[in-house]
């Protein structure tokens, strides 16, 4: 059950991240704007980093079939989506993100310390929670000032992926337990609803870099 | 990890957010920051939707539509129409822009994208 579930979200969010990241990439090389960069560098990474966790359950699958992921693996996936989450908060200008007073930046810190000295995965799961939320709050903020109706769906797909992020980070607390499930599914809606504004997008009407 | 290191620390995250919240809604009253890549396109938009005549629009015409300054503005005329973006041509002395078949392609793929990327609340 918890192969099938960990494909799915996998394949997913393989599968959002790629067209996002595609997206992305044709804008940069037909405007040359820095933020679609970012943005392509951002999904392109968690889209590497889905694969990899899927590659990862798929050999253990068919051919290690020692009953658990190599914890390697889930790690590198996790940390390389990890590098999206930051450019997508990057983009946001992430100078608002590291607080300029000494007492909050190091408030900052302390969780990460706290929390995640036992597995790097840990490290990697709360950094991109705070990633997440941060980009979400951005986001919302924008569609108040803007109302573009996209940004809600967007707020709304980072706002449940950091849901997801901190239950997984509680089933490490918890095993066994629901949340582990409830984190996957949460997890896939969030992707869905990331795709939902992306995939209105008109591209038909432009033509394309010959380049590219 | 004991359940009280882990509450200390969602306590930390949670004041971290907080802080976040914080400054985001004061900078929201802040003027509205405007990017190289939207200057151009406002300046794009304005040769191919604003012009007077046929003749194209003059610098002071586009300063005024654009609101930059004129040593800005010449850098990125100079820019656009090195590229391909505006044609340039010369009337009784001075300079006039119109868009090019390319600077329409261009405009259009940058109208088009900017709406993707607001999708993200971010600015192209």
């Amino acid at each position: 059950m918890e192969f099938l579930f960990e494909n799915i979200l996998n394949l997913i969010g393989f599968v959002v991240g790629l067209s996002i990241g595609l997206m992305s990439y044709i804008g940069f090389k037909n405007t040359g704007s820095p933020t679609l960069f970012r943005l392509s560098i951002a999904f392109f990474s968690i889209c590497v980093g889905f694969f990899i966790i899927w590659t990862g359950y798929m050999a253990e699958d068919f051919l290690i079939k020692s009953g658990q992921i190599e914890r390697w693996i889930q790690t590198l996936g996790i940390g390389i989506q990890t590098i999206g989450y930051f450019f997508i908060a990057f983009s946001h200008s992430i100078k608002s993100f590291f607080p300029k007073s000494r007492y909050f930046r190091s408030v900052g810190i302390f969780p990460l310390f706290l929390v995640s000295l036992i597995h790097i995965e840990n490290i990697f799961r709360s950094i991109s929670f705070i990633l997440l939320v941060y980009a979400a709050i951005e986001t919302i903020m924008s569609y108040l000032e803007n109302k573009k109706k996209g940004a809600i769906s967007v707020a709304l797909g980072l706002s449940l992926l950091a849901l997801g992020e901190f239950l997984g980070w509680y089933s490490f607390v918890f095993p066994e337990s629901i949340l582990y499930y409830l984190s996957i599914s949460i997890k896939i809606v969030g992707l869905i609803a990331l795709f939902i504004p992306v995939s209105k997008i008109p591209l038909t009407k432009i033509k394309f870099d010959e380049d590219l | 990890m004991s359940p009280s290191q882990n509450l200390l620390s969602q306590l930390c995250i949670a004041e971290y957010l907080v802080t976040i919240i914080l400054i985001k809604s004061v900078r929201c009253g802040m003027a509205e920051y405007r990017t190289h890549m939207k200057i151009i396109g406002d300046i794009l938009t304005t040769t191919r939707d604003d012009l007077i005549d046929d003749d194209g629009a003059g610098v002071t015409y586009l300063i005024r539509k654009a609101n930059i300054s004129h040593v800005r503005i010449s850098r990125i005329l100079n820019n656009l129409v090195s590229q391909g973006l505006l044609e340039q041509n010369t009337l009784q002395g001075s300079c006039r822009y119109k868009i090019s078949q390319n600077g329409r392609e261009f405009l259009q793929a940058y109208q088009t994208f900017s709406k993707f990327v607001e999708n993200f609340g971010l600015a192209i």
